[in-house]
């Protein structure tokens, strides 16, 4: 299963609204794909976190990644 | 015309100098570092007859320049030994700089004297501080405003720094009269506590902005930048809505948050203690998510958090006080985090080097890991000053030296903050080369490499991580010295307008040429001062190092180490001969 993980406001923007759920892996999935599918816009989503590690819209993600989604954020 | 008040504690007088025309463009902490160079021995005892402490408002201070009332504290230090400017939001700067204040500087030994230094449009006096000594900075700060005026601002030592603990913060009033905002960093209380000058209490009644002298083009700076606030998406909506707290998962997320003492970079009772969770807890307590720590703030990072009946806490529960009495302590508790930060800030405490402290001296068996309830009591053994409050009050190496831990996250004998450096690389070179000891907000690296703001550089690679802090270290000297809000640069380090407009207001200020070409310069010449400060003070390019466990011990979940060569570091550290200023 794939881990996803959405921060900050992007589940109060998602059409489902959860802030954590599971799914089910496919060959090719990326990364935009699941933010299409929860309804938010490409642009609100400023960091994308697999694994601990920056990628893209377009990484694509395999069984057992951890995605963790934010929109633009800041401190110090 | 802005002057220097010279204030003498010994002979509890004041007199008024001329700011010497050389040192027009400088402010906040390029004048309190310049000072504190020229007149402060760098072999002195921080804490004896000849330290001096000096206050100065930014270059932009009391103007309409957003977020500019940052104030700077400078000294030497009582922590690291060396130089330090320790700088704090809060109405104070702006009240100085109405009032023609450049710079204050404190000097003399007060004997048992205790003053409050007093400060209106009819000049200065010292007044008897005596029966203000002892309080905590919130029922202090009350008291002033019942004897001076609810308006005044004040900066304050709360019984920390007048017991002269290396660990204590200079408070500072927020517009609400809280004494919420801390010059944290350094042990400046201890200083001022030395002095026997227990606040400054600034009323700005019937005094006028400091004019720009083209106001024209100031007022086209302005609105640039606010502008460029307003747009940017950091300055507009994550900092706003969720405050620096945001950072906690996103932190975690990266496997940078030091969790149990810095041994890993995950902690899991994050979402418990996350801006998200803190925000909910804001709104639903009739608390603030959005507050402002300044007037003229166009961001308000900053929160009011209330109990769970609704009662204030305290005001401004940030990101690094969470990180470090929560994940570095392993406590997911929340609402005994808030209690501490108020203790913190009643105290005179830093947050940062108590989470530091209280980590070290849990690797130390002195009490369990995660236990909030006990850490709570410490705080009255510090304001108590009980042998063990004491153990813990003089920051992380001091409680290290005490129980016997070695694996003391410092640098330059100031406790490491909120994210760990070798999953952050970028930061990590920033503590090790800062003339402020580990200090993150000397050239926040974050930005850029979690942030993806200002650029993108992997925070995992050790390339590109030193001229990215170098750069940094460079353009907050700037920021520091114009009393801007730090939080400016998540605007300015994407938008070239909104950048090119903080040189532009400063010289339309001043009447003056001054340009984005001369950023670098300035925050060259300036870090030059601090560094042949710094080394005077006996400091060597050893002292430019992460603690040697960061080397060897692999941090998870990236299993990563600190493996930025020391040839690099001592690149950034310019150990290089000393410009003039
Ligand atoms: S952004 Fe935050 S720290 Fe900066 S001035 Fe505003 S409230 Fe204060």
């Amino acid at each position: 299963m794939i881990d996803v993980r959405l921060f900050a406001t992007l589940p109060m923007r998602s059409t489902s609204g959860r802030k954590e759920f599971a799914l089910e892996p496919r060959p090719g999935l990326t990364v935009g794909e699941i933010v299409d599918a929860e309804g938010l816009r490409r642009t609100d989503v400023h960091i994308v976190m697999i694994n601990g590690k920056h990628g893209s819209l377009d990484s694509e993600l395999d069984d057992g990644d951890r995605l963790g989604l934010f929109p633009p954020v800041g401190g110090g | 015309m802005r002057r220097i008040l010279r204030v003498d504690v010994a002979a509890g007088t004041t007199a008024f100098e001329d700011l010497p025309a050389e040192w027009t463009l400088r402010g906040g902490r390029s004048l309190t570092s310049t000072i504190v160079s020229n007149e402060v021995d760098a072999a002195v005892d921080p804490l004896g007859p000849d330290n001096k402490i000096v206050f100065a408002p930014g270059l932009l201070s009391g103007t309409t320049a957003p977020n500019s009332g940052r104030l700077s504290v400078g000294t030497k230090s009582p922590l690291t030994g060396g130089i330090k400017e320790a700088n704090s939001g809060g109405q104070a700067a702006m009240r100085l700089a109405r009032l023609g204040v450049a710079a204050i500087i404190v000097e003399g030994d007060p004997g048992d004297k205790k003053w409050v230094l007093h400060l209106s449009k009819d000049g200065a006096r010292l007044d008897d501080g005596a029966p203000y000594w002892g309080t905590g900075n919130y029922e202090c700060a009350a008291a002033l405003r019942a004897a001076y005026g609810e308006k005044v601002a004040t900066i304050q030592v709360g019984p920390a720094g007048e017991m002269g603990y290396k660990n204590s913060s200079v408070a500072v009033t927020d517009p609400e009269g809280n004494p919420a905002r801390h010059a944290g960093r350094g042990g400046t209380g201890a200083v001022m506590g030395a002095r026997g000058l227990k606040a400054i209490v600034a009323d700005d009644a019937g005094t006028e902005r400091p004019e720009a002298v083209d106001k024209e083009r100031f007022a086209v700076a302005r609105k640039t930048l606010v502008d460029g606030l307003k747009s940017h998406p950091v300055t507009s909506q994550g900092l706003t809505n969720y405050g620096t707290a945001i950072l906690v998962n996103i932190i975690n997320e990266a496997g940078g948050l030091p969790t149990h003492n810095f041994t890993s970079g995950r902690f899991d009772g994050a979402e418990a203690i996350s801006g998200e969770t803190v925000h909910q807890n804001c709104e639903d307590r009739g608390g603030k998510r959005e507050h402002a720590c300044m007037t003229g703030c166009v961001i308000h990072c900053s929160n009011v958090y209330n109990d769970k009946d609704g009662n204030y806490v305290s005001s401004g529960v940030e990101y690094e006080t969470i990180w470090a009495l929560g994940a570095n302590c392993d406590n997911a508790d929340i609402e005994s985090i808030a209690q501490m930060d108020r203790l913190c800030d009643d105290l005179g405490l830093d947050t940062i080097e108590m989470g530091d402290t209280f980590g070290v001296a849990m690797e130390g068996g002195v009490l369990p890991w995660g236990d909030a309830a006990r850490m709570i009591e410490l705080f009255e053994d510090i304001r108590q000053g009980t042998e063990l409050g004491r153990k813990l009050a003089n920051g992380c190496v001091h409680a290290g030296a005490e129980f016997g831990v070695t694996r003391v996250p410092a640098v330059k004998g100031q406790g490491i903050p909120a994210y760990d450096p070798r999953a952050v690389k970028g930061i990590g070179v920033t503590y090790a080369t800062s003339t402020m000891g580990a200090d993150h907000t000397s050239g926040y690296a974050v930005a850029t490499n979690i942030l993806k703001v200002g650029g993108d550089v992997d925070p995992l690679a050790s390339e590109g991580q030193c001229p990215l802090s170098n750069g940094l270290q460079q353009a907050t000297v700037l920021f520091d010295s114009a009393g801007l809000c730090v939080f400016l640069a998540f605007a300015a380090l994407d938008q070239p307008d909104s950048l090119a407009a903080i040189p532009e207001l400063i010289s339309a200020q001043y009447g003056v040429p001054f340009g984005l070409d001369q950023i670098g310069p300035y925050g060259e010449t300036l870090l030059s001062i601090e560094r042949d400060f710094n080394r005077r003070a006996g400091f060597t390019e050893k002292d430019d190092r992460l603690p040697a466990f960061f080397s060897t011990e692999r941090l998870p979940p990236h299993d990563v180490i600190w493996d930025i060569p020391d040839s690099e570091l001592d690149q950034v550290c310019g150990w290089s001969p000393v410009l003039e200023m």
